[in-house]
Protein backbone atom coordinates (compact mmCIF):
# COMPACT_ATOMS: atom_id res chain seq x y z
CA UNK A 1 0.00 0.00 0.00
CA UNK A 2 1.11 3.30 -0.83
CA UNK A 3 1.65 5.18 2.20
CA UNK A 4 1.14 8.22 1.03
CA UNK A 5 -2.50 7.07 0.68
CA UNK A 6 -3.02 5.20 3.48
CA UNK A 7 -5.28 7.90 5.61
CA UNK A 8 -7.60 7.63 2.13
CA UNK A 9 -8.29 4.49 2.30
CA UNK A 10 -8.51 4.07 5.89
CA UNK A 11 -11.52 7.03 5.18
CA UNK A 12 -12.59 4.77 2.32
CA UNK A 13 -12.55 1.66 4.09
CA UNK A 14 -14.84 3.64 7.20
CA UNK A 15 -16.92 5.37 4.83
CA UNK A 16 -18.26 2.07 3.28
CA UNK A 17 -18.49 0.64 6.63
CA UNK A 18 -21.57 3.54 6.84
CA UNK A 19 -23.19 2.43 3.67
CA UNK A 20 -23.23 -1.16 4.86
CA UNK A 21 -24.40 -0.33 8.25
CA UNK A 22 -27.00 1.81 6.72
CA UNK A 23 -28.30 -0.47 4.25
CA UNK A 24 -28.31 -3.09 7.30
CA UNK A 25 -30.45 -0.50 9.65
CA UNK A 26 -33.00 0.00 7.50
CA UNK A 27 -33.43 -2.21 4.59
CA UNK A 28 -31.89 -1.28 0.59
CA UNK A 29 -35.74 -0.22 -0.25
CA UNK A 30 -35.86 1.95 2.59
CA UNK A 31 -32.57 3.51 1.92
CA UNK A 32 -33.33 3.70 -1.77
CA UNK A 33 -36.42 5.82 -1.23
CA UNK A 34 -34.80 7.88 1.63
CA UNK A 35 -32.13 8.52 -0.44
CA UNK A 36 -34.71 10.65 -2.75
CA UNK A 37 -36.46 12.50 0.23
CA UNK A 38 -33.07 13.98 0.78
CA UNK A 39 -32.61 14.79 -2.70
CA UNK A 40 -35.63 16.28 -3.01
CA UNK A 41 -36.08 18.08 0.66
CA UNK A 42 -35.34 21.28 1.17
CA UNK A 43 -31.33 21.37 3.02
CA UNK A 44 -31.14 24.48 5.06
CA UNK A 45 -30.75 24.79 8.40
CA UNK A 46 -31.75 22.68 10.68
CA UNK A 47 -32.78 19.60 8.40
CA UNK A 48 -31.66 16.23 10.03
CA UNK A 49 -31.90 13.92 7.37
CA UNK A 50 -32.52 11.27 10.41
CA UNK A 51 -35.65 13.03 10.06
CA UNK A 52 -35.85 13.68 6.35
CA UNK A 53 -34.69 10.23 4.87
CA UNK A 54 -34.42 7.76 7.84
CA UNK A 55 -31.21 6.63 9.53
CA UNK A 56 -30.49 4.06 7.03
CA UNK A 57 -29.96 6.28 3.94
CA UNK A 58 -28.70 9.34 5.87
CA UNK A 59 -25.35 7.09 6.55
CA UNK A 60 -25.53 6.15 3.27
CA UNK A 61 -25.64 9.78 1.97
CA UNK A 62 -22.43 10.21 3.94
CA UNK A 63 -20.79 7.50 3.33
CA UNK A 64 -21.08 7.96 -0.48
CA UNK A 65 -20.40 11.58 -0.18
CA UNK A 66 -16.58 10.52 1.74
CA UNK A 67 -16.12 8.66 -1.24
CA UNK A 68 -17.05 10.84 -3.41
CA UNK A 69 -14.24 13.43 -1.54
CA UNK A 70 -11.75 11.04 -0.54
CA UNK A 71 -11.94 9.94 -4.52
CA UNK A 72 -11.26 13.88 -5.61
CA UNK A 73 -8.03 14.03 -3.80
CA UNK A 74 -7.08 10.34 -4.87
CA UNK A 75 -7.28 11.31 -8.49
CA UNK A 76 -5.54 14.80 -8.46
CA UNK A 77 -3.09 12.52 -6.38
CA UNK A 78 -3.10 15.11 -2.83
CA UNK A 79 -1.64 13.43 -0.15
CA UNK A 80 -3.54 13.22 2.96
CA UNK A 81 -3.11 15.78 5.52
CA UNK A 82 -4.85 17.41 8.29
CA UNK A 83 -6.12 20.32 6.07
CA UNK A 84 -7.66 17.69 3.55
CA UNK A 85 -8.21 15.35 6.68
CA UNK A 86 -10.85 18.60 7.99
CA UNK A 87 -12.21 19.05 4.66
CA UNK A 88 -13.15 15.41 4.20
CA UNK A 89 -14.54 14.63 7.63
CA UNK A 90 -16.62 18.05 7.53
CA UNK A 91 -18.30 17.28 4.71
CA UNK A 92 -18.84 13.92 6.25
CA UNK A 93 -20.76 15.48 9.00
CA UNK A 94 -22.74 17.99 7.07
CA UNK A 95 -24.38 15.11 5.02
CA UNK A 96 -26.10 14.29 7.71
CA UNK A 97 -27.82 17.47 7.69
CA UNK A 98 -27.53 19.58 4.50
CA UNK A 99 -25.35 17.86 1.99
CA UNK A 100 -26.24 15.57 -0.35
CA UNK A 101 -25.13 13.53 -3.26
CA UNK A 102 -26.64 16.34 -5.90
CA UNK A 103 -26.53 18.87 -3.95
CA UNK A 104 -22.59 19.58 -3.83
CA UNK A 105 -21.97 19.43 -7.72
CA UNK A 106 -22.97 23.03 -9.20
CA UNK A 107 -20.50 24.57 -6.41
CA UNK A 108 -17.78 22.09 -7.11
CA UNK A 109 -18.13 22.71 -10.39
CA UNK A 110 -18.27 26.59 -9.80
CA UNK A 111 -14.88 26.41 -8.40
CA UNK A 112 -13.67 23.71 -11.17
CA UNK A 113 -14.17 26.89 -13.25
CA UNK A 114 -12.28 29.14 -11.34
CA UNK A 115 -9.70 27.33 -11.33
CA UNK A 116 -9.82 26.92 -15.04
CA UNK A 117 -10.63 30.68 -15.41
CA UNK A 118 -7.14 31.35 -13.63
CA UNK A 119 -5.11 28.85 -15.56
CA UNK A 120 -4.50 26.70 -12.45
CA UNK A 121 -4.64 23.02 -11.68
CA UNK A 122 -7.82 21.90 -10.05
CA UNK A 123 -5.45 20.17 -7.11
CA UNK A 124 -5.01 24.00 -5.99
CA UNK A 125 -8.81 24.65 -5.29
CA UNK A 126 -10.17 21.12 -4.31
CA UNK A 127 -9.74 21.60 -0.72
CA UNK A 128 -11.76 24.85 -1.13
CA UNK A 129 -14.46 23.30 -3.62
CA UNK A 130 -15.05 20.46 -0.80
CA UNK A 131 -15.68 23.30 2.04
CA UNK A 132 -17.38 25.53 -0.06
CA UNK A 133 -20.40 23.18 -0.78
CA UNK A 134 -21.41 24.45 2.85
CA UNK A 135 -23.69 26.25 0.21
CA UNK A 136 -25.16 23.62 -1.25
CA UNK A 137 -28.38 23.78 0.12
CA UNK A 138 -28.82 27.16 -2.19
CA UNK A 139 -29.44 24.74 -4.87
CA UNK A 140 -32.94 23.53 -4.14
CA UNK A 141 -34.30 26.84 -1.99
CA UNK A 142 -35.01 28.92 -4.81
CA UNK A 143 -38.14 25.95 -5.54
CA UNK A 144 -41.02 27.65 -4.51
CA UNK A 145 -39.69 31.47 -3.94
CA UNK A 146 -42.95 33.29 -4.90
CA UNK A 147 -40.14 35.78 -7.02
CA UNK A 148 -39.46 32.86 -9.36
CA UNK A 149 -41.30 30.82 -11.80
CA UNK A 150 -41.05 27.14 -10.65
CA UNK A 151 -39.93 26.25 -14.18
CA UNK A 152 -37.00 28.44 -13.59
CA UNK A 153 -36.65 27.48 -9.48
CA UNK A 154 -34.02 24.87 -10.36
CA UNK A 155 -32.05 26.07 -13.28
CA UNK A 156 -31.76 29.34 -10.94
CA UNK A 157 -30.66 27.07 -8.45
CA UNK A 158 -27.83 25.36 -10.11
CA UNK A 159 -26.71 28.98 -11.31
CA UNK A 160 -26.53 30.06 -8.36
CA UNK A 161 -24.93 27.54 -6.37
CA UNK A 162 -22.37 27.92 -9.50
CA UNK A 163 -21.65 31.23 -9.23
CA UNK A 164 -21.54 30.82 -5.53
CA UNK A 165 -18.41 28.92 -6.59
CA UNK A 166 -16.91 30.45 -8.88
CA UNK A 167 -16.45 33.50 -6.46
CA UNK A 168 -15.91 31.39 -3.53
CA UNK A 169 -11.44 30.90 -3.50
CA UNK A 170 -10.83 34.53 -3.39
CA UNK A 171 -13.29 35.31 -1.14
CA UNK A 172 -12.15 32.46 1.32
CA UNK A 173 -8.39 33.38 0.96
CA UNK A 174 -8.88 37.11 2.10
CA UNK A 175 -11.11 35.82 4.82
CA UNK A 176 -8.60 34.90 6.83
CA UNK A 177 -6.93 38.17 7.04
CA UNK A 178 -9.54 39.02 9.14
CA UNK A 179 -9.48 36.37 12.08
CA UNK A 180 -5.51 35.50 11.41
CA UNK A 181 -6.66 32.01 11.82
CA UNK A 182 -8.24 32.07 14.81
CA UNK A 183 -11.54 30.64 13.46
CA UNK A 184 -10.60 27.08 12.62
CA UNK A 185 -14.14 27.14 9.91
CA UNK A 186 -12.70 29.69 7.87
CA UNK A 187 -15.35 28.86 4.66
CA UNK A 188 -17.95 29.12 6.97
CA UNK A 189 -17.65 33.00 7.29
CA UNK A 190 -16.35 33.08 3.81
CA UNK A 191 -20.11 31.47 3.24
CA UNK A 192 -21.84 33.92 5.96
CA UNK A 193 -20.82 36.87 4.07
CA UNK A 194 -22.24 35.28 0.75
CA UNK A 195 -25.51 33.76 1.80
CA UNK A 196 -26.05 36.89 3.64
CA UNK A 197 -25.53 39.23 0.31
CA UNK A 198 -27.77 36.58 -1.22
CA UNK A 199 -30.55 36.19 0.72
CA UNK A 200 -30.63 40.22 1.46
CA UNK A 201 -31.13 40.57 -1.95
CA UNK A 202 -33.88 37.99 -2.26
CA UNK A 203 -35.59 39.52 0.35
CA UNK A 204 -35.22 43.26 -0.81
CA UNK A 205 -37.11 41.55 -4.49
CA UNK A 206 -40.05 40.61 -1.85
CA UNK A 207 -38.78 36.94 -1.40
CA UNK A 208 -38.48 35.00 1.70
CA UNK A 209 -36.53 31.54 2.75
CA UNK A 210 -38.84 29.98 5.45
CA UNK A 211 -37.23 29.12 8.68
CA UNK A 212 -37.13 24.80 9.22
CA UNK A 213 -36.67 22.71 12.16
CA UNK A 214 -36.25 19.17 11.73
CA UNK A 215 -34.59 17.68 14.43
CA UNK A 216 -34.86 13.79 15.37
CA UNK A 217 -34.92 13.09 19.50
CA UNK A 218 -35.08 9.26 19.52
CA UNK A 219 -32.22 6.94 20.68
CA UNK A 220 -30.64 4.38 18.16
CA UNK A 221 -28.14 1.91 19.80
CA UNK A 222 -26.78 1.14 16.25
CA UNK A 223 -25.92 4.57 16.21
CA UNK A 224 -24.05 5.05 18.74
CA UNK A 225 -21.91 1.48 17.92
CA UNK A 226 -20.88 3.09 14.25
CA UNK A 227 -19.52 5.98 15.93
CA UNK A 228 -17.94 4.11 18.68
CA UNK A 229 -16.60 1.51 15.69
CA UNK A 230 -15.07 4.63 13.65
CA UNK A 231 -13.57 6.06 16.50
CA UNK A 232 -11.70 2.93 17.64
CA UNK A 233 -10.57 1.80 14.18
CA UNK A 234 -8.83 5.57 14.22
CA UNK A 235 -7.30 4.34 17.28
CA UNK A 236 -6.24 1.13 16.52
CA UNK A 237 -5.21 1.89 12.85
CA UNK A 238 -3.24 4.70 14.48
CA UNK A 239 -1.31 1.80 16.94
CA UNK A 240 -0.56 -0.24 13.65
CA UNK A 241 1.12 2.72 11.74
CA UNK A 242 3.23 4.39 14.73
CA UNK A 243 3.64 0.97 16.10
CA UNK A 244 2.83 1.88 19.71
CA UNK A 245 0.31 3.99 21.18
CA UNK A 246 2.44 7.76 20.82
CA UNK A 247 1.74 8.90 24.68
CA UNK A 248 4.62 11.73 24.48
CA UNK A 249 3.95 13.15 21.02
CA UNK A 250 0.04 13.24 21.92
CA UNK A 251 1.63 15.68 24.83
CA UNK A 252 3.02 17.60 22.66
CA UNK A 253 0.44 18.26 20.55
CA UNK A 254 -1.73 18.94 23.52
CA UNK A 255 0.84 21.99 23.85
CA UNK A 256 0.07 23.93 20.57
CA UNK A 257 -1.83 26.71 19.90
CA UNK A 258 -4.14 24.80 17.33
CA UNK A 259 -3.83 28.03 15.27
CA UNK A 260 -4.34 27.89 11.19
CA UNK A 261 -2.32 26.07 10.02
CA UNK A 262 -1.45 23.63 12.42
CA UNK A 263 -1.35 20.60 10.50
CA UNK A 264 -0.76 17.35 13.18
CA UNK A 265 -0.23 15.06 10.30
CA UNK A 266 2.72 17.31 9.29
CA UNK A 267 4.01 18.03 12.92
CA UNK A 268 4.15 14.48 14.58
CA UNK A 269 3.00 12.08 11.94
CA UNK A 270 -0.55 10.53 11.04
CA UNK A 271 -0.75 7.94 13.43
CA UNK A 272 -0.60 10.81 16.39
CA UNK A 273 -2.98 12.91 14.45
CA UNK A 274 -4.93 9.50 14.11
CA UNK A 275 -4.92 8.99 17.89
CA UNK A 276 -6.02 12.39 18.39
CA UNK A 277 -9.16 12.37 16.63
CA UNK A 278 -10.04 8.75 17.57
CA UNK A 279 -9.87 10.41 20.96
CA UNK A 280 -11.67 13.32 20.78
CA UNK A 281 -14.74 11.44 18.77
CA UNK A 282 -15.17 9.31 22.16
CA UNK A 283 -14.56 12.02 24.30
CA UNK A 284 -17.08 14.32 22.79
CA UNK A 285 -19.53 11.87 22.12
CA UNK A 286 -19.59 10.65 25.79
CA UNK A 287 -20.00 14.62 26.68
CA UNK A 288 -22.58 14.66 24.02
CA UNK A 289 -24.63 11.63 25.22
CA UNK A 290 -24.99 13.27 28.89
CA UNK A 291 -27.14 15.90 27.52
CA UNK A 292 -28.58 14.79 24.06
CA UNK A 293 -29.29 11.80 21.99
CA UNK A 294 -27.32 11.39 18.72
CA UNK A 295 -28.71 12.57 15.17
CA UNK A 296 -27.90 14.13 12.13
CA UNK A 297 -26.86 17.64 13.31
CA UNK A 298 -25.07 16.16 15.88
CA UNK A 299 -23.30 13.93 14.82
CA UNK A 300 -22.58 16.70 11.62
CA UNK A 301 -20.63 18.48 14.79
CA UNK A 302 -18.77 15.60 16.43
CA UNK A 303 -16.91 14.54 12.79
CA UNK A 304 -16.44 18.27 12.34
CA UNK A 305 -14.74 17.69 15.50
CA UNK A 306 -12.61 14.39 14.53
CA UNK A 307 -11.52 16.13 11.64
CA UNK A 308 -9.87 19.35 13.02
CA UNK A 309 -8.47 17.42 15.38
CA UNK A 310 -5.80 16.89 12.31
CA UNK A 311 -6.00 20.54 11.98
CA UNK A 312 -5.47 22.67 15.18
CA UNK A 313 -8.05 20.62 17.75
CA UNK A 314 -7.39 18.74 20.91
CA UNK A 315 -8.28 18.39 24.44
CA UNK A 316 -6.43 21.50 25.90
CA UNK A 317 -7.39 23.74 23.71
CA UNK A 318 -11.37 22.83 23.06
CA UNK A 319 -12.60 21.98 26.46
CA UNK A 320 -12.02 25.61 27.95
CA UNK A 321 -14.32 27.30 24.83
CA UNK A 322 -16.45 24.28 25.19
CA UNK A 323 -16.95 25.17 29.42
CA UNK A 324 -17.31 28.97 28.13
CA UNK A 325 -20.30 27.94 25.92
CA UNK A 326 -21.84 25.75 28.63
CA UNK A 327 -21.81 28.79 30.89
CA UNK A 328 -23.59 30.72 28.54
CA UNK A 329 -26.12 28.12 27.35
CA UNK A 330 -27.12 27.91 31.38
CA UNK A 331 -27.30 31.26 31.98
CA UNK A 332 -29.11 32.46 28.82
CA UNK A 333 -32.59 32.26 28.11
CA UNK A 334 -32.61 29.22 25.81
CA UNK A 335 -32.58 25.81 27.05
CA UNK A 336 -29.36 23.55 27.47
CA UNK A 337 -30.84 20.73 24.92
CA UNK A 338 -32.25 22.90 22.64
CA UNK A 339 -30.98 22.03 18.88
CA UNK A 340 -29.32 25.38 18.23
CA UNK A 341 -27.57 25.78 21.68
CA UNK A 342 -26.30 21.78 21.78
CA UNK A 343 -24.86 22.24 17.96
CA UNK A 344 -23.08 26.02 19.17
CA UNK A 345 -22.03 23.70 21.89
CA UNK A 346 -20.20 21.44 19.77
CA UNK A 347 -19.07 24.04 16.94
CA UNK A 348 -17.71 26.52 19.10
CA UNK A 349 -14.78 24.66 19.30
CA UNK A 350 -13.90 26.22 16.16
CA UNK A 351 -12.53 28.80 18.75
CA UNK A 352 -10.12 26.41 20.39
CA UNK A 353 -6.98 28.39 19.06
CA UNK A 354 -7.70 31.23 21.35
CA UNK A 355 -7.34 29.02 24.21
CA UNK A 356 -5.04 26.96 22.82
CA UNK A 357 -3.08 30.57 21.94
CA UNK A 358 -4.01 32.94 24.56
CA UNK A 359 -4.85 30.82 27.79
CA UNK A 360 -7.75 29.08 28.69
CA UNK A 361 -9.91 31.98 29.97
CA UNK A 362 -9.71 33.78 26.80
CA UNK A 363 -10.63 30.50 25.29
CA UNK A 364 -13.97 30.57 28.21
CA UNK A 365 -15.10 34.41 26.64
CA UNK A 366 -14.44 33.00 23.28
CA UNK A 367 -16.96 30.18 23.87
CA UNK A 368 -19.54 31.89 26.12
CA UNK A 369 -19.63 34.94 23.42
CA UNK A 370 -19.84 31.61 20.29
CA UNK A 371 -23.21 30.91 21.66
CA UNK A 372 -25.06 33.93 21.37
CA UNK A 373 -23.29 35.31 18.17
CA UNK A 374 -24.53 31.81 16.45
CA UNK A 375 -27.99 32.09 17.77
CA UNK A 376 -28.09 35.22 16.16
CA UNK A 377 -26.34 35.23 12.68
CA UNK A 378 -28.70 32.68 11.37
CA UNK A 379 -31.36 35.13 10.33
CA UNK A 380 -29.09 36.78 8.20
CA UNK A 381 -28.63 34.09 5.90
CA UNK A 382 -31.85 32.36 6.99
CA UNK A 383 -30.06 28.88 7.49
CA UNK A 384 -28.33 28.71 3.89
CA UNK A 385 -24.74 28.92 5.24
CA UNK A 386 -24.16 25.29 6.56
CA UNK A 387 -21.13 26.50 8.70
CA UNK A 388 -23.67 28.98 10.91
CA UNK A 389 -21.03 28.44 13.64
CA UNK A 390 -17.97 28.77 11.25
CA UNK A 391 -19.85 32.67 10.51
CA UNK A 392 -20.53 33.17 14.10
CA UNK A 393 -17.15 31.63 15.23
CA UNK A 394 -15.55 34.09 12.45
CA UNK A 395 -16.99 37.31 14.33
CA UNK A 396 -16.45 35.89 17.73
CA UNK A 397 -12.74 35.89 16.56
CA UNK A 398 -12.41 39.14 14.49
CA UNK A 399 -13.83 41.04 17.78
CA UNK A 400 -11.37 39.80 20.13
CA UNK A 401 -8.35 39.25 18.35
CA UNK A 402 -7.49 42.81 18.09
CA UNK A 403 -8.56 43.76 21.85
CA UNK A 404 -6.50 40.42 23.05
CA UNK A 405 -3.49 41.65 21.10
CA UNK A 406 -3.72 45.26 22.26
CA UNK A 407 -4.38 44.02 25.95
CA UNK A 408 -1.43 42.21 25.65
CA UNK A 409 1.21 44.66 23.97
CA UNK A 410 0.27 47.11 26.82
CA UNK A 411 1.33 44.36 29.52
CA UNK A 412 4.31 43.30 27.55
CA UNK A 413 5.45 47.04 26.80
CA UNK B 1 -0.40 44.94 -9.22
CA UNK B 2 1.12 41.90 -8.39
CA UNK B 3 0.58 39.29 -9.65
CA UNK B 4 -0.91 36.10 -6.48
CA UNK B 5 2.45 34.39 -7.11
CA UNK B 6 4.60 37.31 -6.81
CA UNK B 7 2.59 38.11 -3.26
CA UNK B 8 3.28 34.50 -2.20
CA UNK B 9 6.83 34.84 -2.57
CA UNK B 10 6.75 38.06 -1.12
CA UNK B 11 4.95 36.73 1.96
CA UNK B 12 7.81 33.94 1.99
CA UNK B 13 10.33 36.72 2.61
CA UNK B 14 8.76 38.21 5.30
CA UNK B 15 7.57 35.32 7.34
CA UNK B 16 11.50 34.05 7.32
CA UNK B 17 12.66 37.72 8.00
CA UNK B 18 10.09 37.83 10.82
CA UNK B 19 11.61 34.21 12.44
CA UNK B 20 15.55 35.01 11.73
CA UNK B 21 14.72 38.48 13.75
CA UNK B 22 12.64 36.86 16.53
CA UNK B 23 14.54 33.86 17.35
CA UNK B 24 18.41 34.90 16.64
CA UNK B 25 20.63 37.39 17.76
CA UNK B 26 21.46 38.19 14.00
CA UNK B 27 21.91 42.10 13.15
CA UNK B 28 22.41 41.35 9.07
CA UNK B 29 20.26 39.66 6.94
CA UNK B 30 20.59 39.64 3.09
CA UNK B 31 17.90 38.23 0.63
CA UNK B 32 18.10 37.85 -3.00
CA UNK B 33 15.07 36.72 -5.08
CA UNK B 34 15.60 35.67 -8.63
CA UNK B 35 12.43 35.15 -11.24
CA UNK B 36 12.90 32.83 -14.11
CA UNK B 37 10.89 29.68 -14.98
CA UNK B 38 11.48 28.72 -11.22
CA UNK B 39 11.55 31.14 -8.76
CA UNK B 40 14.50 31.25 -6.05
CA UNK B 41 15.18 33.13 -2.85
CA UNK B 42 18.34 33.17 -1.45
CA UNK B 43 18.77 34.40 2.54
CA UNK B 44 22.51 35.30 3.87
CA UNK B 45 21.82 35.28 7.86
CA UNK B 46 24.59 36.34 10.09
CA UNK B 47 24.10 34.32 13.14
CA UNK B 48 25.90 34.71 17.04
CA UNK B 49 27.99 31.35 16.88
CA UNK B 50 28.05 27.89 15.88
CA UNK B 51 25.23 26.79 18.32
CA UNK B 52 23.00 29.19 16.78
CA UNK B 53 23.77 27.95 13.37
CA UNK B 54 23.04 24.57 14.57
CA UNK B 55 19.92 25.53 15.91
CA UNK B 56 18.57 27.15 13.70
CA UNK B 57 19.06 24.82 10.61
CA UNK B 58 17.69 22.09 12.26
CA UNK B 59 14.51 24.42 13.10
CA UNK B 60 15.01 25.24 9.18
CA UNK B 61 15.19 21.43 7.71
CA UNK B 62 12.45 20.80 10.01
CA UNK B 63 10.07 23.08 8.15
CA UNK B 64 11.19 22.33 4.80
CA UNK B 65 11.49 18.85 4.77
CA UNK B 66 7.98 18.74 4.40
CA UNK B 67 6.47 18.56 0.27
CA UNK B 68 4.49 20.85 -1.28
CA UNK B 69 0.67 20.98 -0.45
CA UNK B 70 -0.62 22.95 -3.35
CA UNK B 71 -4.43 22.71 -2.26
CA UNK B 72 -3.26 24.30 1.31
CA UNK B 73 -1.00 27.12 0.28
CA UNK B 74 -4.11 28.05 -1.78
CA UNK B 75 -6.56 28.11 0.67
CA UNK B 76 -3.90 29.79 3.73
CA UNK B 77 -1.56 31.53 2.02
CA UNK B 78 -2.98 35.22 3.47
CA UNK B 79 -1.98 34.01 7.03
CA UNK B 80 1.87 34.11 6.21
CA UNK B 81 3.60 37.36 6.85
CA UNK B 82 1.99 39.67 8.88
CA UNK B 83 0.02 37.76 12.07
CA UNK B 84 -0.02 39.63 14.94
CA UNK B 85 1.58 37.03 16.87
CA UNK B 86 1.66 33.91 15.55
CA UNK B 87 4.65 31.35 14.00
CA UNK B 88 3.60 30.59 10.18
CA UNK B 89 6.85 28.90 9.28
CA UNK B 90 5.40 25.29 8.71
CA UNK B 91 2.57 26.82 6.57
CA UNK B 92 5.73 28.60 4.51
CA UNK B 93 7.56 24.66 4.16
CA UNK B 94 4.24 23.97 2.80
CA UNK B 95 4.74 26.68 -0.10
CA UNK B 96 7.90 25.42 -1.01
CA UNK B 97 9.15 22.45 -3.68
CA UNK B 98 12.90 22.82 -2.59
CA UNK B 99 15.56 23.94 -0.48
CA UNK B 100 19.25 24.10 0.44
CA UNK B 101 21.46 25.04 3.58
CA UNK B 102 25.44 26.16 3.63
CA UNK B 103 27.36 27.20 6.07
CA UNK B 104 29.98 29.73 5.95
CA UNK B 105 31.59 30.38 8.97
CA UNK B 106 29.32 31.99 10.61
CA UNK B 107 26.93 32.97 8.07
CA UNK B 108 23.77 30.70 7.36
CA UNK B 109 22.45 30.77 3.69
CA UNK B 110 19.38 29.26 2.68
CA UNK B 111 17.99 28.24 -0.67
CA UNK B 112 14.15 27.85 -1.41
CA UNK B 113 13.11 27.02 -4.90
CA UNK B 114 9.18 27.46 -6.33
CA UNK B 115 8.17 26.02 -9.55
Amino acid sequence: MNKNYRLHYLFIFIFLSFIVFGIVHDGLINVVYGLGRIIKEPDILITDYFEVGGIGATFVNAGLIGIINTSIFLILKAKANGAITAAIWTSVGFAMFGKNIVNIWPIMFGVWLYSKYKRESFLNYALIAIFSTNLSPTLIQFRGLEIVHPYFSMILGILISMFIGFIFPPLAAYCLKFHQGYCLYNTGLTAGFIATILVSNVRAFGGDIPKRLLWYNNRDVGVEFILLFTFLIMILYSIKIGGKIKVDELKELNKTSGKLVTDFTVLYGEDVALLNMGIMGIVYMSFTLLISNLNGPIIGGLFTIVGFSALGKHLNNTLPVVLGAAISSYLNVHSLTSPAVLLAMLFCTTLAPIAGEFGPIWGMVAGFLHVSMALSVGYLHAGLNLYNNGFAGGLVAMFLIPLISAYRERRNA
Amino acid sequence: MLSKERKKVLRIMDELNKYFIENTDTCHITSTLDFNKETTIRFRVHLKDKEEIERVKQKLEKIFSVQRYREVEELYWNLTGDAYTSDETNLVGMMVDEFSIEVEDDVLILYLIRR
